[in-house]
């Protein structure tokens, strides 16, 4: 392959990878964009025109209200994993394709330099025999013994 | 006071005592019972395994007649010390060897006239386009060596060699294992059973050549093999007319040594393929002999070439009967290195695209 050819791909590459690290941080910037503009909208003062004086949803409220506060953590650690995790893979998947490639090219490369080489001595003489040279004159399996390990399965106790 | 017998385990070669509960020999280190009649058996054949014994009658070669010998001249090569034989009528100016000049030291006399010869059957032609053919394709070597003035050094030469006939009797004993593995819902069981496989027989070889001349690299004259033997003819001067051959200095004593390893591998592999329905096979003993081992004294027909690049000297060989062409050649770095880079960005580029269309992140 021509090498001009191959730099040409190489700089596509690198082009590719810093455009979709572009992409995905401007996508999470119009995301958190939009729920600040929605809650910026939202007009606190109508909560108690929903809610009202009614004792009997107040305890409502107020008996769920512990579970409400834990959903709504268990929430927003949700929304910290997955906004870290798109952030980091471009680049952990750039270098695993990276490490791939460089194994790639070594297997390729050493093929190539292993086609160099032709001289080796031979380690047997099998090209001077024939297998069915070969006369078993004794020809005897015997059983000698057995033994059976066994080993305990891991439990999983949830 | 009487000799202690002891009776090694077969799995793991401890000493083996009789359990008196079972009525069987235990080994105290592994725990594996056995018959008693079978570690009896068992160790009986390891005892009566004895040594290799590979001796040769070496009676090759004849006397030359002096009409045989009036025709032929022996040339020295002053750089590597290689005497070359070629009959009166063929002029020889560089050492097929080390590529330096030779020059005529007298008429030929002495040595062993061959018993057998492989006339050329490929002539220089032939070499010259399987060297074309050998470099092409070999994206990592220098331009250098496919300059057109090189190929015309080509030579072909006689090269001595002894060939060794033999039959190799051995006794081997091998240990086999056969295992079978199930579980329940608690365990997992693996059960080993051991067997003792005996094998002894007989394998015959003819014409396992080795090399006679210290200037012939064994590597390279090894690699070129096999040679035809159907095609050796008994020998005659006019043979070498047009040729070179080399004056062995490597004799057959010195020589079998090679052949008893090739030989003595060949029989291992041969024998333990016999030893089949195992999933492990290990040589517990490995005893052989040669009998009616015989040697003869041969040329061998071999298109030689000589080259030099970055100080280094490279030697080139095709076999003269069926063409095979070998030899090591030089690398270069920087082409290796911009082909490692090159095939790194575009398999990176592909990898990532794959994995973008893929949705891997």
């Amino acid at each position: 392959m021509n090498l001009k050819k191959l730099a040409a791909v190489a700089a596509a590459s690198a082009a590719i990878l810093s455009m979709n690290i572009g992409t995905f941080t401007g996508f999470e910037c119009s995301l958190s964009e939009a729920n600040a503009a929605y809650t910026e909208d939202f007009d606190y003062e109508d909560l108690d025109e929903i809610f009202g004086d009614d004792d009997m949803n107040f305890d409502y409220v107020e008996e769920y209200d512990p579970y409400y506060d834990e959903a709504a953590e268990n929430n927003s650690k949700k929304d910290d994993s997955s906004r870290d995790k798109t952030e980091r893979s471009p680049v952990l998947v750039f270098f695993i394709c990276l490490l791939l490639g460089m194994l790639i090219a070594g297997i390729a490369v050493g093929s190539m330099w292993a086609k160099l080489k032709t001289v080796h001595m031979k380690s047997n003489a099998s090209d001077y025999t024939k297998p069915e040279n070969l006369v078993l004159k004794v020809n005897n399996d015997t059983f000698l013994s057995k033994k059976v390990d066994k080993a305990a399965i891991p439990s999983n106790n949830h | 006071m009487a000799d202690l017998i002891e009776y090694k385990c077969p799995c793991c070669a401890g000493k083996l005592e009789f359990n008196s509960g079972t009525q069987n020999m235990k080994c105290p280190f592994c725990e594996s019972e056995f018959d008693v009649d079978t570690v009896q058996q068992y160790n009986q054949e390891l005892a009566a395994a004895s040594g290799d014994n590979m001796n040769w009658e070496s009676s090759a070669g004849s006397e030359w007649n002096s009409e045989e010998t009036a025709g032929m001249s022996v040339y020295s090569c002053q750089s590597c010390g290689a005497q070359i034989i070629t009959d009166n009528t063929t002029a020889a100016s560089s050492c097929p060897y080390c590529d330096a000049p030779i020059v005529m030291s007298g008429n030929f006399s002495g040595d062993l006239k061959p018993d057998l010869v492989i006339p050329f059957k490929l002539d220089k032609k032939a070499a010259t386009e399987a060297l074309n053919k050998h470099l092409e394709g070999k994206r990592l070597l220098p331009k250098v060596f496919k300059e057109q003035n090189h190929i015309d050094e080509i030579k072909g030469v006689y090269v001595p060699v002894w060939l060794f006939d033999t039959e190799a009797d051995a006794n081997m004993i091998y240990k086999g294992e056969k295992r079978k593995t199930w579980s329940d819902s608690s365990y997992r069981y693996t059960e080993i059973s051991y067997y003792s496989a005996v094998r002894e027989g007989t394998l015959s070889f003819a014409n396992v050549p080795v090399d006679g001349s210290s200037k012939m690299p064994d590597d390279l004259m090894e690699s070129i093999e096999p040679f035809d033997i159907k095609d050796a003819v008994e020998f005659k001067t006019a043979y070498l007319s047009g040729y070179l051959a080399d004056r062995y200095d490597v004799s057959a004593e010195k020589s079998v040594e090679r052949a008893n390893q090739r030989i003595k591998r060949s029989t291992e592999q041969a024998f333990i393929s016999t030893v089949q329905g195992y999933s492990n096979v290990t040589t517990e003993s490995s005893n052989v002999r040669f009998n009616n081992g015989k040697a003869k004294y041969a040329l061998y027909p071999v298109w030689i070439l000589n080259t030099t690049w970055n100080g280094n000297k490279y030697t080139f060989a095709m076999n003269g009967q069926t063409g095979k062409f070998v030899g090591d050649l030089p690398a270069d770095p920087s082409a290796a290195m911009k082909l490692f880079f090159g095939i790194t960005a575009v398999s990176t580029a592909v990898l990532f695209g794959l994995s973008f269309l893929f949705g891997m992140f």
